[in-house]
């Protein structure tokens, strides 16, 4: 049993439902998602936040500052401080992935992510998401990434899933073949 | 014949392969590494991954499998250099369990447990592949064991004989000559259609390589394999080297052929399996193994089988090594394996360094089923040695009182004495059935009474020598009836008058 995905879902969940009942899902989601690239760039933040010999109140009012400076929702900076108060600041990541994951589900969506060796034109864009769509059956939310490694073809990640129909792929798929 | 093969007939052949080659896709599940360390992985993701599946590491070219089933994750052990992994890595299911080239083409070599080639000699060309866990076969499968597999030492093959398709345990202490037993038994599987798989597990590598050199000293090395898992591998590896052993072993089974498997040694094997099983966070049980411990060994030593004649009726034997500490045997690992197998030839350090060399404690060991698969001669004087020597060992501790003891005490014990002697026997000379019956035979129908202590190995010498040149007669008789006959018995008793008359 991993306990860190579960006590990162039961805080995502709780928030969840918070958001929810107030109407503030979409607000939420795009604050953590601020709040997400500010950990990316920033990473003392979080260990600033866990280290226990700074003060609780300290921690509080550092959060306020930041909150501030990002225009980040109450409802976050609450979040925050009851992530501090029961000192579960190491599993923030996890929880703002699980949030994300209920989201998801709210507004059947899902993310998906596309590799292809250059960038793609808005016509194939809106081919891609048109029939990767339907078959998915969700509205997708579009990560692009450019390898040139693939020689031609694309990659699709989804759910867990890789679709891999690249050049690159099927030169190995091929050479397997041959050695058979 | 002379087949000529023009280039364009080549480039023919592989361009319609090309042409006919229609996949236009892959999908696979994927995942990401979430943690690494000490050969461990924690994948988040994988989702339908299957217990025992094989994982891959694209960006390393790194395979593992799949040990562990969490709510989120999956624990992975991994089958090589964990260095370069990194968190955030992809890894992917292959949809296959964990497998072994397997068939002919391994005898005479030496490779991991994999089944990859270490020694140097190219490529293995292996058309077939077998799974490293199966479930063992079932009793409808099955047949008593009944053909003996002869180690070529005397004290075993007349007391504790083990048949094909046994498991036997051999246990001791370190430095009390496990390794060497085993080596005799597969040196003396020449020329009797035996193939032998050697598993090293946890040794030093060194070790190892003395130990090919040995089996290719004696021509061995034409009949074996050897899986090595030296001591710097990862964990994983070791714990996977005897099922993969095993699987190589089962291709022969499978095809109605004999093979023979060595583990040197379970006990390396289990401190592996704990050393995952900790890492992957299973809970400690008894001495911190974990609690499938007696699952892990029993599987695998339930593997070792004989074949119904349905089946083809080969077999598999297996003999598991363990190696005690100061030669407690109720320790956790021991007691599970003693009760596994079909017996245990115990060897101990005192007779060791008294030079009774095997050092096998005849007391303590016992064959459960060997019994059965012991050919006619070796019963026919095994009987009387196994008595003599337990009532030897019985007057032996009365003697050490100093007590005056009476005339039929004294022949009982000098009689004992010179059992002991004759059975002791030296490292890479096994015999062969028939010799080692009319050794025994000597010494328990007291021919040997009457020579001292220190001259019964000289006799013993003599004696195989005047058999395999004046005597030959006798061995081969053994050898084709399998039995004494009484009028054999005239025979063998005229012939050691003669030797004896001329012995000095």
């Amino acid at each position: 049993m991993d306990d860190k995905f579960l006590i990162a879902e039961k805080y995502a969940q709780g928030l969840f439902s918070y958001a929810r009942e107030n109407n503030l899902v979409d607000q939420v989601m795009e604050d953590l998602f601020i709040l997400k690239e500010a950990i990316a760039h920033v990473p003392e933040f979080l260990y600033w936040l866990s280290v226990p010999i700074i003060q609780k109140e300290e921690k509080f009012r550092f959060v306020s500052d930041v909150v501030q400076a990002l225009k980040i929702s109450s409802a976050v900076e609450w979040f925050l401080m009851v992530v501090i108060d029961k000192k579960r600041v190491e599993f923030l990541p996890w929880m703002i992935e699980k949030f994300r994951f209920f989201y998801n589900i709210y507004h059947h969506r899902v993310d998906v992510k596309i590799v292809t060796v250059r960038n793609l034109t808005d016509s194939e864009r809106q081919l891609f998401l048109h029939v990767w769509g339907g078959y998915l059956n969700r509205w997708i939310n579009l990560v692009e990434e450019v390898d040139p490694d693939l020689i031609g073809g694309i990659k699709v990640y989804f759910e867990g899933s890789l679709y891999d129909a690249s050049i690159k792929k099927r030169l190995e798929l091929l050479k397997e073949e041959l050695v058979r | 014949m002379n087949v000529r093969i023009s280039p364009e007939e080549i480039s023919s052949v592989i361009k319609s392969r090309i042409e006919s080659f229609s996949k236009t896709y892959d999908l696979s599940q994927v995942g990401q590494v979430l943690e690494v360390g000490d050969g461990i992985a924690r994948i988040y993701g994988l989702e339908n991954a299957m217990a025992g599946e094989l994982v891959y590491f694209p960006k390393q070219d790194l395979y593992g499998m799949v040990l562990n089933l969490e709510e989120e994750s999956v624990g992975v052990c991994l089958f090589g250099d964990d260095s370069e992994v990194k968190e955030g890595d992809e890894v992917r299911c292959t949809g296959r369990i964990a497998e072994v080239p397997v068939g002919d083409a391994l005898i005479g070599r030496v490779v991991n447990p994999l089944g990859i080639p270490i020694d140097g000699k190219g490529e293995i060309k292996c058309d077939r592949f077998r799974p490293v866990e199966r479930i063992a076969p079932g009793v409808i499968e099955r047949q008593p064991v009944k053909e003996p597999l002869q180690t070529g030492i005397k004290a075993i093959d007349a007391m504790i004989p083990i048949g094909r398709g046994q498991r036997e345990l051999i246990i001791g202490d370190r430095q009390t000559g496990k390794t060497a037993i085993v080596l005799d038994t597969i040196i003396n599987q020449k020329g009797k259609g035996v193939i032998c798989v050697y598993v090293a597990i946890g040794q030093k590598n060194s070790t190892i390589a003395s130990v090919v050199k040995t089996l290719e000293r004696f021509g061995a090395m034409d009949y074996t394999i050897v899986v090595a898992a030296g001591a710097s591998e990862p964990a994983p590896l070791l714990y996977i080297a005897p099922y993969a052993g095993c699987a190589m072993a089962e291709e022969f089974l499978e095809t109605g052929r004999h093979a023979l498997i060595v583990y040197d040694d379970l006990t390396k094997h289990a401190q592996a399996y704990r050393e995952m099983s900790l890492l992957l966070r299973r809970p400690p049980g008894r001495e911190a193994y974990p609690g499938d411990i007696f699952y892990a060994h029993s599987r695998l030593l339930e593997r070792a089988c004989k074949y119904s004649e349905a089946k083809g009726g080969g077999s598999l034997t297996a003999l598991p090594i363990i190696e005690t500490q100061a030669g407690d045997v109720t320790t956790y690992i021991p007691t599970n394996v003693i009760s596994i197998t079909d017996g245990q030839i115990y060897l101990e350090t005192n007779l060791f360094y008294q030079g009774v060399r095997p050092a096998i404690n005849v007391g303590l060991s016992v064959s459960r089923v060997g019994g059965n698969a012991q050919v006619k001669a070796m019963k026919q004087v095994a009987g009387r040695l196994r008595l003599d020597l337990a009532q030897y060992r019985e007057m032996e501790s009365f003697a050490q009182f100093g007590t005056e003891l009476d005339k039929a005490t004294i022949a009982q014990l000098e009689r004992g004495k010179r059992l002991v002697e004759l059975l002791k026997q030296p490292q890479f000379q096994p015999l062969s059935m028939a010799e080692e019956v009319m050794v025994l035979y000597v010494g328990v129908h007291g021919y040997l009474d009457d020579i001292p202590l220190d001259r019964v190995k000289k006799f013993e010498e003599e004696w195989l020598a005047a058999l395999r040149s004046e005597y030959k007669y006798i061995l081969d008789e053994i050898e084709s009836k399998k039995e004494i006959s009484e009028e054999l018995d005239e025979k063998i008793k005229k012939a050691i008058s003669e030797f004896k008359a001329r012995f000095k």
